[in-house]
């Protein structure tokens, strides 16, 4: 029996060196790994106030204890580095194969540091890695660069080693750039692609042998609680519910409850949810499901659109995200055009989420330059680049969509503004009202007005509008773990958003999914923790602690890096729903209620954590920074 | 013969499958509950739907009603009265879309 020793890459892109870093087995037990461990990386590591383009920037791939371990969907790995979408710290989260060919390959995270002169690939295996030039890959999209790369590792199998890569997006330094890996899946949010363009990074290879059974501390014990823990997600209704319906199972029941955002956050309800839903793509362009490595639940959807002018090859996806994103939010029924665009914003590296609020930002502001009701200045200038580009963004065009994500990838024409994101692409057409994110970063498909308790999670999500730091949404929508009415000021609520998003940082840390975690809590995968690391003493009151010291350190970072604002767009927070049940509420009614207490709870000083919150976290090394 | 009254009846995820219809335009006599309604579906539409729904008197887990978009248990549960122009859906419970 062995303590786990966890073993990273540091890895120079300025000088094409690379050395070994070993992580002391008190410090993973403080950040566990992951989005823990990146984060402490980068309060350590990353200037105070850099540009995020910034040689000194730094992005961090991070596995955690249980990823490829075979614990229970333990395919994913975490991204961290400095946002240059939002400006604070940002990080993504992403499933399929990497996080798990990345251990085997000998390491169980990289740092990305330096900026090289020209573009590289890393052929990482065995322990080893090499810099390859990438030239002849630069300016291609991510479907090709991974076919290329495989021919020049000579492993034509998907199923066998992994690669992660950049699209033009990324090289572009688009600001809503997603990291992707085994072509479908993206580490998608806060822009943090563009980081690896700006460093010349297009690709990394990932294969090896190591067997990391063989490395944990009590391998019997871990196969025993391993498939405890595998009887009791699988036994749960969720997971099954999952493999058969996949997350596009929402759109639906979102849209019953008033909060599917439609017409960029207009309205509430789509007429035609329908022709956008789960139970439609089924009876339509659904070929099979897919999973991520080792997961059994495959909620992955594989579709294809056999013919027609959105003809689309057998691919993954769309996920319930991005289907929202370019559906109802753009007022689009026609899932053909939906599969067809997810799927060339995968092979150009977008992160849908953004790039779909990008876009209804866009047609909005047409809307009004039509309308003339933006500054004529900006208006002359809207009106002669769309002409220019050729493109008609009006509600609902599909084409012009399509178009716009060329455009955008390759920053052409008003493709160069629509790369930036919404925020700037508002701010510069004198509009900021018109985008709708926190802290810069778009947000995902569910209306805090109708779902009041996302009004907290949104506004005190660290990375900006995100659904993935506390899915209250669960309780609101769903009614578990636990009901809640979802227009009710319940003050319970924040104490449950506080410790969903304590939680999930510790998820994101182990790494695993989050599909998992409603059937399952802390206890569930303590054990199997202890046995891979060797933490006999570790209690669930510590893990949730850890989670806490991550979730405040996050914030340690961002709060030095400019105003960082506990908030919803003004739109969600001054306008209330025309229609639905949520009919006449406002953010601000719900947020007003909850951010007090919250704060309280967690117990910051007007979203700054308090020195006594600091030194009770074992976060002094970073009072000063 | 009473009143009749409009409501809008869907069916999502499982219950999209089991019906094989997702949105019924249906004229019921004024002062029918929910529970009428389940009955009315379960004799007239798709029997076994109000064993399927229910346990005895209580929404089956992990079932789930909406009355224009408000759980079915935010008013009178099943006796909650239905109205001109309603809508009410009957879905499975729908997890997730992280």
């Amino acid at each position: 029996m062995r303590f786990l020793e966890f073993k990273l890459a540091r890895i120079n892109l300025s000088d094409h060196n690379w050395k070994e870093v070993k992580i002391d087995d008190k410090l993973l037990r403080k950040f566990i790994g992951g989005r823990g461990l990146g984060t402490y990386l980068a309060l350590k590591e990353i200037p105070k106030g850099i540009d995020p383009f910034d040689k000194e920037n730094k992005i961090y791939i991070l596995t955690g204890p249980l990823t490829g371990t075979g614990a229970f969907e333990t395919g994913r790995y975490h991204v961290v580095g400095k946002s240059p979408l939002t400006g604070f710290l940002g990080d993504a989260n992403s499933g399929g194969d990497f996080g798990p060919w990345l251990r085997f390959s000998g390491f169980d995270g990289l740092i990305i540091e330096g900026k090289s002169d020209y573009p590289i690939w890393l052929r990482i295996e065995d322990g080893d890695i090499k810099f390859n030039d990438a030239s002849s890959l630069w300016g291609k999209g991510v479907h090709h660069t991974e076919k290329i790369i495989r021919e020049k590792v000579k492993i034509s199998s998907e199923t066998i080693g992994s690669i992660l890569s950049i699209g033009p997006a990324g090289e572009n330094k688009s600001k809503i750039a997603a990291i992707m890996n085994d072509r479908y899946r993206a580490a998608g949010r806060t822009g943090l692609g563009a980081v690896l363009g700006d460093k010349k990074l297009k690709a990394i290879w990932v294969y090896g042998k190591r067997n990391l059974l063989k490395e944990m501390y009590d391998s019997k014990k871990f196969i025993s609680e391993a498939k405890k823990l595998t009887d009791k997600i699988m036994g749960n209704p969720v997971s099954q519910a999952l493999t058969q319906l996949g997350t596009l199972v929402l759109m639906n029941m979102t849209n019953a409850l008033g909060g599917l955002p439609t017409k960029n956050w207009t309205h509430g309800i789509y007429d035609k949810a329908f022709d956008i839903s789960g139970e439609h793509l089924a009876e339509s362009y659904l070929k099979t499901r897919k999973g991520c490595w080792g997961c059994t639940i495959q909620c992955s959807r594989v579709t294809e659109v056999p013919e027609g002018p959105y003809k689309t090859p057998i691919s993954e996806g769309p996920e319930y995200e991005s289907t929202w994103a370019h559906g109802a939010n753009l007022l689009i029924d026609d899932i053909s055009s939906i599969i067809k665009m997810n799927y060339l914003e995968n092979d150009m590296g977008f992160d849908t989420i953004s790039f779909g609020n990008t876009v209804s930002t866009l047609m909005e502001l047409y809307e009004l330059a039509k309308q003339g009701k933006l500054d004529k200045d900006k208006e002359k200038e809207l009106i002669e680049l769309i002409n220019m580009s050729g493109i008609e963004p009006s509600w609902g065009n599909k084409d012009a969509i399509i178009q716009l994500i060329y455009l955008a990838a390759y920053r052409n024409k008003i493709g160069d503004l629509v790369a930036e994101g919404a925020k700037r692409l508002a701010e510069h057409f004198g509009r900021p009202d018109v985008a709708i994110h926190v802290k810069g970063l778009e947000l995902p498909a569910y209306d805090p007005r109708a779902l009041n308790s996302m009004s907290l999670s949104y506004a005190t999500a660290n990375r900006g509008g995100c659904h993935l730091r506390s899915y209250s949404v669960a309780f609101d929508m769903i009614g578990s773990p636990e009901k809640w009415d979802p227009l009710a000021k319940d003050i319970k609520k924040v104490k449950g958003v506080k410790e969903q998003q304590d939680w999930f940082t510790i998820v994101d840390s182990l790494v695993i999914c989050k599909f998992n975690v409603f059937g399952t809590g802390p206890s569930d995968y303590l054990e199997v923790l202890k046995a891979i690391t060797g933490w006999e003493d570790m209690t669930e009151n510590e893990l949730m602690t850890t989670g806490e010291r991550i979730y405040n350190a996050e914030r340690l970072f961002d709060v030095k890096e400019g105003e960082y604002k506990d908030t919803l767009p003004k739109r969600l927070l001054e306008e209330s729903l025309p229609e639905g049940p949520a009919k006449g509420h406002t953010g601000k009614e719900w947020l007003d209620f909850f951010l007090p207490e919250y704060y309280k709870l967690r117990k910051w000083d007007n979203g700054i954590p308090t020195e006594e919150i600091i030194r009770k976290l074992d976060l002094e090394e970073f009072l000063n920074r | 013969m009473g009143e009749k009254v409009k409501i809008k009846v869907r069916f999502i995820l499982d219950y999209y499958k089991y019906i094989g219809k997702f949105e019924l335009n249906l004229d019921i006599p004024d002062k029918f509950t929910l529970i009428d309604l389940i009955d009315y579906i379960d004799k007239n539409i798709k029997k076994g739907f109000k064993e399927k729904l229910l346990n005895e008197n209580s929404i089956k887990y992990p079932n789930m009603i909406l009355i224009n978009g408000r759980r079915a248990e935010f008013f009178e549960n099943l006796n909650t009265k239905l109205n001109e122009n309603d809508q009410i859906i009957f879905s499975p419970l729908a997890y997730f879309a992280l």
